[in-house]
């Protein structure tokens, strides 16, 4: 790369909280426009905002988590400009005194190096309303549902040298915030939104080039693809000799490129001041210390631990910290029967076949990480098939009921038992003369056959090694 | 029946004792509403709403004494949300809104019995204490109708219209209200009464207001309404009275800062001369002390005030509130809209609120006054540190003539004793004090936070005095 590029995140992403930052309205998705509103979201003189204590634990755990300074004193301040989306005409924010700062969050290089990029900010604000314009273009209408559901405002340093790195920095960022049930992080649903900054300037260079925003990315790809296609465009400008002028540039998915939206970057005076119709927010050790705690292990971690402490394949390992839940889940069967190789096989094949059939969470089923875990011991002890296994996985991934019940109920334990079999191959064998001819003939084949025969006549229970051991013998 | 002089208290015994009928006596508050109509306190009246509620009483009968105030009337200032009629604010971007929910004090008023017989003329958003701004027009002045009132709910309490308003304070509106008017003006502590749906436009000063002729209405009134309210971020769980054993008389000592009298009028200063001394007659010790801050709290108070209106006011835009006048561009729309509707003191806010806040003048203005305002609490904290009380004028003089003060400035400094009392956040209770020319004119009797009922006995014990 002839010039080096510099790249930082402005990251917006929705709080995991029952209601909105202010009020009480539900912070919940919903088509119909206008229905999780109230005189406080929607700025009616007179009424007041109250604080969510929840959306304040989910920043400070946001902060925390992503190795942030926690200012213990910090309040609200009213960010002011006209757009008929925000109610009051200001949007409640955090302007001069961010709950987190000078964080940083580890990724790895185009070499795979590791390399910490800074996080400048992490600040407390309200949602806007949406807007929503006619056909004809004659009028807008607005939709408020989402005014006022609370959000964190995610600021990288401009340390971030690649589209590929800017990628890793969001696919990283997004497990940390999933991980600490911050946030869903569902960028197709607007619950993690992303804009990005972009300036290229010679190698050794100390000054910074002119710097691009960019807009309307709707993916982690399309972030990686419009910084791309950035770099691409700002070295073709670089190399005529021409100068890159600072503008806002929207990324058009569909031509797969990005156009000027703005002939210069927004240079707004919001006017911020102190919003004195709310308390300041006054952390203290207590609060700081318990939202620690209830962090859990992060995703990189548990990798480490997966590939090292449980002998896991990097497959294994890399699916099952894809997601917390699973990771949570897996770890909890874990405790019910300590087998990770035999546990993960049966998570990433039947648990998670099921679970993305039906578009679940794995916590969402009958199969809990006891049943699971007595599911494995079952089998790996021989009381159960593998094949039986399955069924009684998904009986119990319905009703709830424990592998080992519905495998006494339903009298499906395997038949291991050699004088039981013996009585049984024999009269198979008696039935069948013509293939037990075939196999002491030397049609090695013709045992399959057998075998399926007794599996028949047990309904499926016999132990297939041992069917397979005494036949033989009793044909050679 | 004397219903002039009638306060809450009273009007409570008349209606327990079955001496008069609540429906009775509203109408006889109402039937002074419309002899006094051209005073212009009122913006709403609710005649037949007041009479159902009253009759509504009389038909539980027996079981009305489980209420503080059953049956007795008040009037509310126009910035209160409630349940009948519109709630303006005085000015006419809001002259047709009905809110949907109710301001917490009033409601709890409604709560123990009490009947609001009519919303109280004011200044738009209360942005100042002469209603002469007011887009329902000046409200008459009582003692001298060719004189200001200050807020409405004074001059119908004044005229025996009601026997209490309840109002609210951001600058002093309240105090000066009830120095113009000869009544008793309580601003409480910040914090001690929820402001849950009233309409301000500066929330670091907007507190509820109480005005009425007795120190004992006062206390009631403010029993009923005080306490901790979820929905009023900065109300305090623990708002009840301080524990502070409070001396007798002769042991207490009042803080007075004689240097800021040099804004009183010669006729004024006399005044507030002779009632130190009654104080001093009392057996009260008075010291003074010196608060070098002091006259800069009006000029701190219209910086933080008007850069709160430049945003609170935002708004009303025409989309949601306030009235639209539709143009092709939403920029044009914003401007005209706001144009038309807000009327000048308003405007005159916003442009220096903006001005204040622009981030080339952040420093030099808002942040400075940000400075200002802590130190003038430190200056009452330090005169109040063993001291009981503090005494300041109300006003610089008894209620302007409405024809004088064309000037805005002469408009703001009228605030000069009151806005800094509103910066420091403590209670402050306006009292009548002696009068001038036959008008009535008061002083403020400042006190530590929490300290209203301490406040309310000086001043009954003060008025039995003078």
């Amino acid at each position: 790369m002839k010039y080096e590029v510099i790249v930082g995140l402005e990251v917006h992403v929705e709080l995991l909280t029952q209601t909105k930052l202010f009020c009480d309205c539900p912070n919940a998705f919903t088509v119909k426009p206008n229905q999780h509103i109230c005189e406080v979201c929607l700025g009616f003189p007179g009424a007041l905002p109250q604080l969510n204590a929840k959306a304040v634990e989910l920043a400070l755990k946001a902060s925390l988590a992503l190795n942030c300074q926690i200012t213990r004193y910090s309040w609200f301040d009213r960010k002011n400009y006209f757009y008929p989306d925000i109610p009051k005409g200001y949007q409640i924010s955090q302007y001069y005194k961010p709950l987190g700062s000078q964080g940083f969050m580890e990724i790895k290089n185009d070499k795979g190096e590791s390399k910490y990029i800074g996080i400048a900010r992490i600040h407390l604000e309200e949602d806007a309303g949406k807007l929503v314009h006619s056909q004809s273009g004659k009028y807008s209408l607005v939709d408020y549902n989402r005014a006022g559901v609370p959000l964190i405002e995610i600021v990288s340093e401009p340390e971030l040298n690649s589209p590929a790195e800017a990628r890793q920095y969001l696919e990283n960022l997004k497990s940390i915030l999933q991980y600490s049930r911050v946030s869903d992080c569902k960028m197709e649903e607007g619950s993690l939104r992303c804009d990005a900054n972009i300036s290229l300037r010679h190698h050794g260079s100390v000054e910074f080039g002119e710097k691009v925003e960019l807009k309307n990315m709707n993916s982690f790809k399309a972030v990686e693809k419009a910084l791309t296609f950035e770099v691409k465009r700002q070295s073709k400008v670089i190399d005529k000799g021409e100068k890159i002028s600072a503008q806002t540039r929207r990324w058009e998915e569909d031509k797969e490129k990005t156009v000027a939206m703005r002939g210069k970057l927004e240079s707004h005076d919001y006017r911020c001041f102190v919003d004195n119709e709310l308390a300041p927010i006054h952390l203290i050790e207590e609060d700081i210390s318990k939202a620690k705690k209830e962090l859990p292990e992060m995703a990189a971690d548990r990798l480490k631990k997966y590939l090292n402490e449980f002998c896991l394949p990097a497959y294994d390992a890399e699916v099952l910290t894809s997601s917390v839940d699973i990771s949570d889940f897996f770890e909890a069967t874990l405790d019910y029967y300590y087998s990770p190789k035999k546990v993960s096989n049966w998570i990433m094949s039947e648990f998670l076949m099921h679970l993305n059939a039906e578009g679940k969470n794995p916590w969402e089923t009958g199969l809990t990480p006891g049943h699971l875990g007595e599911l494995v011991k079952l089998v790996e002890e021989g009381s159960i098939s593998g094949k039986i296994g399955k069924e009684v996985l998904e009986k119990s991934y319905g009703t709830g009921e424990s592998p080992k019940k519905i495998v006494e109920q339903e009298g499906m334990t395997q038949i291991s038992d050699e004088e039981q079999l013996t009585k049984i191959i024999e009269q198979v064998i008696k039935d069948n003369p013509g293939p037990a001819e075939d196999y002491i003939n030397g049609k090695k084949k013709a045992l399959g056959f057998l075998v399926g025969e007794v599996m028949k006549k047990t309904s499926g229970k016999a132990n297939p090694q041992i069917v397979n051991k005494l036949l033989r013998e009793s044909l050679e | 029946m004397d219903q002039w002089k009638m306060g809450i208290v009273e009007a409570k015994e008349m209606i327990k004792q079955k001496k008069i009928k609540p429906s009775e006596m509203i109408k006889s508050f109402l039937a002074r509403q419309k002899e006094t109509e051209f005073l212009n306190s009122f913006i709403s009246t609710f005649e037949e709403e007041s009479l159902e509620e009253a009759k509504n009483l009389e038909k539980i009968d027996e079981d009305i004494n489980q209420y503080a105030l059953a049956g007795v009337p008040i009037s509310l200032k126009d910035d209160h949300c409630w349940k009948h009629g519109k709630t303006t604010v005085g000015v006419k971007a809001l002259r047709n809104f009905y809110p949907s929910f109710l301001s917490a004090s009033a409601e709890l008023f409604d709560q123990e019995g009490a009947i609001v017989i009519g919303k109280n003329n004011m200044d738009p958003w209360s942005m100042n204490s002469t209603t002469k701004s007011s887009f329902w027009g000046v409200t008459l002045n009582p003692w001298d109708n060719s004189r200001i009132a200050g807020e409405g709910g004074a001059a119908s309490v004044s005229a025996g219209a009601a026997p209490l308003a309840l109002s609210s304070d951001t600058g002093g509106e309240t105090r000066l209200s009830a120095s113009y008017c000869g009544l008793l003006g309580l601003r409480p502590t910040s914090g001690r009464v929820s402001r849950y749906g009233i309409i301000g436009f500066s929330p670091s000063f907007l507190q509820t207001g109480l005005l009425g002729r007795r120190a004992e209405d006062l206390s009631l009134a403010l029993e009923i309404i005080s306490g901790f309210d979820i929905r009023d971020a900065l109300t305090k769980v623990n708002s009840t009275e301080t524990e502070e054993i409070i001396p007798p008389d002769e042991h207490l000592i009042a803080a007075v800062p004689w240097e800021i009298t040099d804004q009183l009028d010669s006729a004024s200063n006399n005044l507030f001369q002779r009632t130190v001394e009654t104080f001093t007659d009392m057996g009260i010790k008075v010291e003074e002390v010196d608060m070098p801050h002091f006259n800069l709290g009006l000029l701190a108070y219209y910086v933080i005030s008007s850069a709160e209106a430049s945003s609170t006011l935002s708004r009303y835009d025409g989309i949601r509130f306030g009235e639209a006048y539709f143009t092709d561009s939403l920029e044009e729309w914003y401007q005209q809209t706001r144009s038309i509707t807000f009327g000048e003191e308003a405007r005159r806010r916003i442009v220096m609120g903006a001005f204040c806040l622009n981030e080339h003048n952040y420093e030099k203005y808002y942040e400075k006054a940000l400075q200002v305002w802590s130190l003038i609490k430190e200056d009452f904290y330090s005169a109040l540190k063993g001291r009981h009380f503090l005494l300041l004028p109300t006003s610089p003089t008894v209620a302007p003539k409405i024809k004088d003060n064309n000037h805005f400035i002469e408009d703001y400094k009228q605030n000069c004793f009151c806005a800094p009392v509103s910066l420091a956040g403590l209670p402050s209770l306006s009292v009548p004090s002696s009068f001038s020319n036959h008008l009535p004119w008061g002083i403020q009797l400042v006190g530590r936070p929490f300290s209203e009922s301490f406040l309310l006995s000086l001043a009954y014990k003060a008025g039995k005095e003078v």
